[in-house]
């Protein structure tokens, strides 16, 4: 018999990833945490953290084009994906500019990050559930496939990840489309309050009708779930015995009568950014931490139990006779540009947490776990289509949060057999994702000569009548969207360079399309001047976008929404999908593969509360499994 | 302050709209004439330092002659204007954009001529920020639920 160490292993310092070590060192188990990324020394909870946190920063604010990766600098040992990457792709000529080999016919746009924390480093932390007819596609619309779970059976394990995560609504905000709460739950921290753009826009076209084919809808702008720091909501004292959803006493705190959420600040810095300041930079970096990153809950882990080793980036998992995970091999690097050093690991169980494409290359470079043939195929993301639009009058944009709103009007319906769902955003920073205001203003106005006082009352009238929408929509699973590998493409280290190939259905073309007819009649409602419309694909220079497309007629083009979904599915078949309702492999029962990747479908929500709240649903399971 | 120093921050105010005060307090001046100085050396500075003085000399205190002449004899001039609009970018940007090509190929390549953002510093100083009544994104927050009330210039929608 071989004596393990540790308990179990997971791959990957990311939000998926801590909250298994959370899970499991709370039950005494003994985890070590694989990061590929550069060790910053980001989760020890002391004030170098916090400094070192900080430089990024400094980083961000220094560099030219602030994509969301910007903040965090390059890493030859454990390459990312930048937005800046994504060239037009002809066939046969793959875009190889970034880390991933992109085989197209579109480039898959959206970045995820490798270092501490993961891509929580630079989400926007909007915190959405999937509605439940998300989960049940196929029965519900005849499209897609359904989960192997519903709704009900992730709602608890929702509940506890928003309060681990630590987020701000109101339950009474979020009861639509079938999305219901455990009775007395609500979310730790009030609603944020919503943008003067938000209440504006609101005021206008809220409960409008809106008349799209033979669908009515009758959009509201709502707000949105974030994991932001806001104010903490009160609970009654009776609810502390109850436990439910806090199975964290260090989460609440008494204050006279009544129980309250504790925020969580700054790693290394508690008494900073226990409020959200309103620093409107959410993505790429929160100067003070008042959003949630992995690195809270990573700080926050039991140093007795669980180990983190920095870079170390994991190459393969081998197999014993049985067909069980006998050791995981890794190449750790002393310092960025030096080649790696290979070591191996036993555990009782492996769990892959390295987000949706490094997990599939795992077990790709692996050959375990793919049975079914599934391990790297359905890779989605929400295409991320805009219109936007200048307002006959001021709202305020470049204040605040990225979104404290949104107009979930468009997220279910029977108009889902026909095309694509989308989470329709309200933007509370102008023009800067769809046209890089307010620098490209500033350039544009000196371009046609306009200066000294003229320039100051121009671009001060200008731009805080900038709104933006923007349009997260529904991308169906296909087996010919897929992450693969090829031995002709390796990294620095000798490890291969993930290949995708990524392309968007009808289906959700035709959303992009509705997304135009709305904004149309939205803008009539709100008296936009038809020269001050705009929509992806139709301006100067966009047929040069590596996804521009003529689409029945109407110029389009999208970005990706930074949601890598679908490489490892759940499913209730090991002839279909990769992993179990647990996240558990069918192949292997000592191999987990966690996270985003394991979504059949991905509705119209962000995926992170998705994952999260999944998490706690397999820790529960590899704890059955440890006993 | 020397007299080149005088002239840079007199045609500074000018091109932004700023008086010389207000950009004097962010603390700037010195790095974005050193860029200025750096990038195109003291030779075609000067040039834009003349241009201006003849600008001020013709238009006086007279605002309005001002701005139009600026717009003449500086924005309308295919040497100049590229520097003046740079001189634009890094007040109300904290930016350097790379001289057009064809003014590269006429009155010379500096290695130093990069696109590139100055410092964190002038990031968090750029004009266009407090121009548009908000913050640079990113520093100078403006506190927990400021962005709902009405932007300035707007009342109360109650």
């Amino acid at each position: 018999m071989a004596k393990f160490k540790y308990d179990a292993v997971i791959v990957g310092a990311g939000v998926a990833g801590a909250l298994v070590a959370k899970e499991l060192t709370a039950a005494g188990k003994k985890v070590l945490i694989l990061e590929a990324g550069r060790a910053m020394g980001l989760a020890n909870d002391d004030y170098r953290s916090y400094e070192v946190y900080k430089s990024y920063v400094e980083h961000y604010q220094s560099e030219l084009i602030k994509i969301p990766n910007s903040p965090y600098p390059p890493n030859p040992n454990a390459p990312s994906s930048y937005a800046t990457d994504d060239v037009p792709i002809s066939a046969g000529a793959p875009d190889l500019v970034g880390y991933e080999v992109q085989t197209g016919p579109y480039p898959f746009m959206s970045s995820f990050l490798r270092q501490q924390g993961g891509t929580t480093l630079h989400w926007m932390a909007d915190c959405p559930r999937l509605v439940p007819d998300d989960f049940r596609m196929q029965e519900t619309y005849g499209v897609a496939r359904d989960w192997p779970i519903g709704y009900d059976d992730l709602m608890q394990d929702y509940a506890k990840a928003e309060w681990e995560i630590g987020i701000a609504a109101n339950v009474a905000d979020q009861t639509f489309d079938g999305i219901t709460f455990e009775p007395g739950y609500d979310y730790p921290m009030e609603r944020m309050p919503q943008s003067y753009s938000d209440q504006w826009l609101g005021c206008q076209i809220g409960g409008m009708p809106i008349r799209i084919d033979d669908y009515e809808f009758f959009p509201e702008v709502v707000s949105l779930p974030v994991a932001r720091n806001g104010i903490p909501r009160g609970f009654p004292l009776s609810d502390k015995a109850r436990g439910f959803p806090w199975d964290d006493d260090d989460l609440v705190h008494e204050v006279e009568d009544k129980l309250y959420y504790r925020p969580r600040g700054a790693v290394g810095a508690p008494h900073v950014g226990l409020r959200c300041e309103g620093n409107s930079s959410c993505t790429p970096i929160c100067p003070v931490q008042a959003k949630y990153s992995a690195l809270k809950t990573l700080a926050r882990l039991d140093t007795d139990l669980c180990e983190i080793r920095n870079q170390c980036v994991v190459s393969t998992l081998d197999l014993d006779e049985n067909g069980r995970i006998s050791r995981l091999n890794y190449l750790t690097y002393d310092a960025e540009g030096l080649p790696g050093k290979p070591g191996c690991l036993t555990a009782k169980i492996y769990v892959l947490a390295a987000h949706a494409i490094e997990n599939a290359k795992i077990m790709l470079a692996s050959g375990v776990a793919n049975s079914s043939d599934q391990v790297g195929r359905n890779l989605m993301d929400h295409p991320y289509f805009m219109t936007w639009g200048l307002m006959p009058e001021k709202v305020g944009a470049f204040r605040g949060p990225g979104y404290t709103s949104g107009i979930p009007a468009f997220r279910n319906g029977r108009f889902r057999e026909e095309w694509a769902a989308f989470r329709l955003d309200v933007g509370n920073w102008g023009w800067n994702f769809s046209a890089f205001s307010p620098g490209s203003d500033v350039q544009e106005m000196v371009q046609n000569n306009v200066v000294g006082k003229t320039l100051r009352a121009s671009l001060a009238d200008k731009v805080p009548r900038q709104l933006r929408l923007g349009f997260q929509i529904e991308q169906l699973p296909g087996p010919g969207n897929r992450v693969t590998i090829s031995n002709e493409y390796r990294d620095s280290m000798g490890l291969h360079r993930p290949i995708v190939a990524y392309d968007v259905s009808d289906y959700t073309w035709d959303a992009m399309l509705k997304g135009i007819e709305i904004s149309e009649q939205f803008w009539n409602k709100l008296k936009v001047k038809p020269e001050d419309r705009y929509h992806m694909g139709n301006n100067p220079g966009d047929s040069g976008m590596p996804t521009y497309r003529e689409y029945k007629g109407t110029k389009l083009a999208f970005y990706g929404s930074g949601h890598i979904m679908g490489t490892h599915r759940m499913g209730s078949s090991p002839t279909d999908s990769v992993v179990n309702d647990c996240q558990r492999s069918w192949d292997h029962d000592n191999l987990y593969a966690i996270g985003c990747g394991s979504q059949p479908t991905v509705g119209t929500a962000n995926p992170t509360p998705t994952a999260a709240a999944l998490s706690f649903r397999s820790a529960r399971d590899m704890l059955k499994r440890l006993q | 302050m020397n007299d080149s120093m005088k002239q840079f921050m007199q045609l500074s105010a000018a091109l932004t709209g700023y008086n010389q005060a207000e950009l004097q307090a962010t603390g700037m001046q010195d790095a974005y004439y050193e860029v200025m100085m750096s990038i195109l050396g003291g030779a075609l500075t000067g040039e834009l330092l003349s241009a201006w003085l003849q600008v001020h000399k013709h238009a006086g205190d007279d605002e309005e002659a001002l701005e139009a002449l600026l717009e003449d004899k500086i924005m309308g001039d295919a040497k100049l204007a590229p520097m003046a609009g740079n001189l634009i970018s890094l007040w109300y940007l904290g930016q350097w954009n790379q001289m057009p090509g064809p003014w590269r190929s006429q009155y010379g390549a500096s290695a130093r001529d990069l696109s590139h953002v100055v410092s964190p510093e002038a990031y968090r100083e750029g004009l266009v920020w407090p121009t548009i009544g908000s913050h640079p994104m990113g520093a100078k927050q403006q506190g927990y639920g400021a962005w709902a009330l009405p932007p300035d210039g707007v009342e109360s929608n109650g």
